[in-house]
């Protein structure tokens, strides 16, 4: 009969198979058993994967095209953007909640940020600095600003678009109401996600929506 | 119809069913599994008094919904959101041939909806004529991410879509309840995406587009298009449960919507069965947008705004008058057994209703 035998593979999935001819099997010992395959199925994506399609750095859709509805790095764009709004969203809550005005906002710096352990402060009309939040909040935010690729020098506006313009006072307000929206967004979307996974590994009808999703309470 | 200090409330559920997800009618394997992930939605945002049995759910009857909807739940009319699912449900899920026994035993509280499928292209054209021609159909409830054939979705803005929209506006069906953005198992997301909604209403600025669960979660995507197409409703269906168990992610939603649409666009609709309206109006009316909520987004959620939301928004976009219309209402059947069971509490007999198989 023939037979398909690998006799050694690495990393790079080199592969010594050949094909040969041997003898039919025979059970020569009690823990043996002879299995007759009736049909062997093969997946295509993990052919991609074998060529290394992913690790060459071929795009997704082309990797995975029975799969993929379209190119991950427009999605990773979109999910960074809408994470720049979320995260400034709430730099914005809580910059306007210890007491700055549209005015200070505007006129802040990123080197103007500075950090007392967990804690963010910033000035606020030239006064001493007050605290802003934890530190947290405001580093998850430069992270985003770094990611898009957006100026983070010390000397550089705090709060811009996502054409890194700044934002003037008369521009501020229309664009909190915009991140504030794509940040509730994200949360729900979020806290879906975390309930549907969690009804899926439990099976409990009871699980939906409710996971502990503080932000919502 | 509810009554708040003395005055009367008009109100419309303007998404709901009457369902029949029983074994019998289910195909394998997802008639299960679609009713399982309704149930789940059902049992997670439902309070603890409002939770029914899984049995009761998967087939519930005419006489339950009538109790549920006009007895003990305030609607005085109700939207009969046809959905068909023929690949999940032998009989489909609540088709209009299904939902208009309903609609002929009680004219004045219903509005039947139908649909169509642009994937049935020329064939389909006729058959919608029919439909139309055959029976009262108010409006259209539109189902992108149905399964058909191997499709997993079709788009509003797919060129035979516009042709079924063209024939919208030639026979004057102006109301289109369109499903998006939540998705149930077993039905692709993306297929439920809201994007498509801002080609077709732009293209038909004489037809209304009612975005059924307002995209959500993803309420940012469905506020950008609703703001700018003049023509763009929110359905809160889906939206208005969560008021229980995360009432400030309602609070949220809702001075979002009342600040990029306003509260000339908004309809509640119960999404009858998944949740009864009942607890989902009560809490409504009882409801108001925490303090800093208010301030932030600078809107208020009156009692006037709550009675457009409850009624007065859907009567408008259906050419209904609601106080000719209640006169309608008390003659009815169920406004002579409502009239009565108010009279005399303690005397009243359930209302009698025979199953609506009998009368298909």
């Amino acid at each position: 009969m023939k037979a398909a035998r690998l006799y050694a593979y690495d990393e790079h999935m080199q592969v010594d198979l050949t094909l040969e001819m041997v003898p039919e099997p025979t059970i020569t010992a009690a823990d043996e058993v002879i299995v007759r395959d009736g049909a062997a199925g093969l997946c295509r994506t993990d052919l991609h994967i074998i060529e290394k399609a992913v690790n060459a750095g071929i795009p997704f859709a082309e990797a995975f095209a029975a799969e993929g509805g379209g190119d991950l790095a427009t999605l990773r764009e979109t999910f960074l953007r809408k994470g720049f709004l979320s995260r400034q969203a709430r730099l914005l809550r809580r910059l306007k909640d210890a007491g700055l005005t549209a005015a200070d906002i505007c006129a802040l710096r990123i080197g103007d940020l500075s950090f007392a352990g967990d804690t963010c402060l910033a000035p606020c009309a030239g006064r001493q600095p007050v605290e802003v939040g934890p530190a947290d909040t405001a580093h998850r935010y430069l992270q985003r600003r770094a990611d898009l690729g957006l100026d983070g020098s010390p000397t550089g506006p705090l709060i811009t678009d996502l054409q890194d313009q700044p934002l003037t006072v008369e521009r501020l307000e229309a664009h909190v109401t915009r991140a504030r929206t794509v940040r509730l967004s994200l949360e729900a979307n979020g806290a879906l996600c975390r309930a549907v996974l969690a009804a899926r590994q439990t099976q409990a009808h009871d699980m939906w929506f409710l996971g502990p999703i503080k932000s919502f309470q | 119809m509810y009554t708040h200090n003395g005055q009367d409330i008009f109100v419309v559920d303007g998404h709901m069913h009457l369902w029949d997800a029983s074994p019998e009618n289910q195909l394998p394997p997802h008639g299960k599994n679609w009713i399982d992930c309704f149930y789940a939605y059902h049992s997670g945002l439902s309070p603890a008094d409002a939770k029914w049995p899984y049995e009761k759910f998967c087939q519930y009857g005419e006489a339950a919904l009538i109790d549920d909807l006009f007895i003990q739940g305030y609607v005085d009319v109700g939207i009969l959101n046809s959905t068909y699912l023929y690949e999940f449900y032998k009989n489909g899920f609540n088709s209009h041939h299904q939902n208009n026994a309903l609609k002929a035993k009680y004219p004045e509280r219903f509005l039947l909806n139908g649909s169509f499928d642009p994937r049935a292209e020329e064939a389909g054209l006729e058959e919608f004529r029919h439909m139309v021609e055959q029976y009262p159909i108010a409006g259209l409830k539109l189902y992108t991410a149905e399964w058909r054939q191997g499709s997993k979705g079709w788009r509003l803005n797919d060129p035979w879509a516009y042709r079924y929209f063209e024939l919208c506006q030639e026979l004057g069906i102006t109301n289109i309840h369109v499903h998006k953005g939540p998705t149930v198992y077993p039905l692709s997301r993306d297929a439920f995406d809201v994007h498509d909604v801002d080609d077709a209403a732009t293209d038909f600025p004489a037809l209304n587009f009612i975005v059924e669960h307002v995209g959500l979660p993803r309420l940012d995507d469905f506020c950008w298009i609703a703001t700018q197409e003049k023509n763009v409703y929110a359905g809160l269906a889906v939206a208005m449960p969560f008021i229980h168990p995360r009432p400030r992610y309602f609070a949220e939603i809702m001075a979002n919507l009342l600040f990029w649409l306003g509260p000339d666009k908004l309809l509640f609709g119960s999404d009858y069965a998944i949740w009864t309206p009942k607890w989902q109006i009560e809490k409504l009316m009882a409801f108001e947008l925490p303090d800093d909520i208010r301030q932030e987004y600078g809107v208020e959620l009156t009692l006037e705004t709550k009675r457009k939301i409850l009624g007065e928004n859907a009567a408008r976009l259906y050419g209904i008058d609601p106080a000719v219309h209640r006169e309608k209402l008390r003659r009815d059947v169920l406004g002579v057994h409502l009239a009565t069971a108010t009279a005399d509490p303690a005397g009243a007999e359930a209302f009698p209703v025979a199953s609506v198989q009998e009368h298909a």
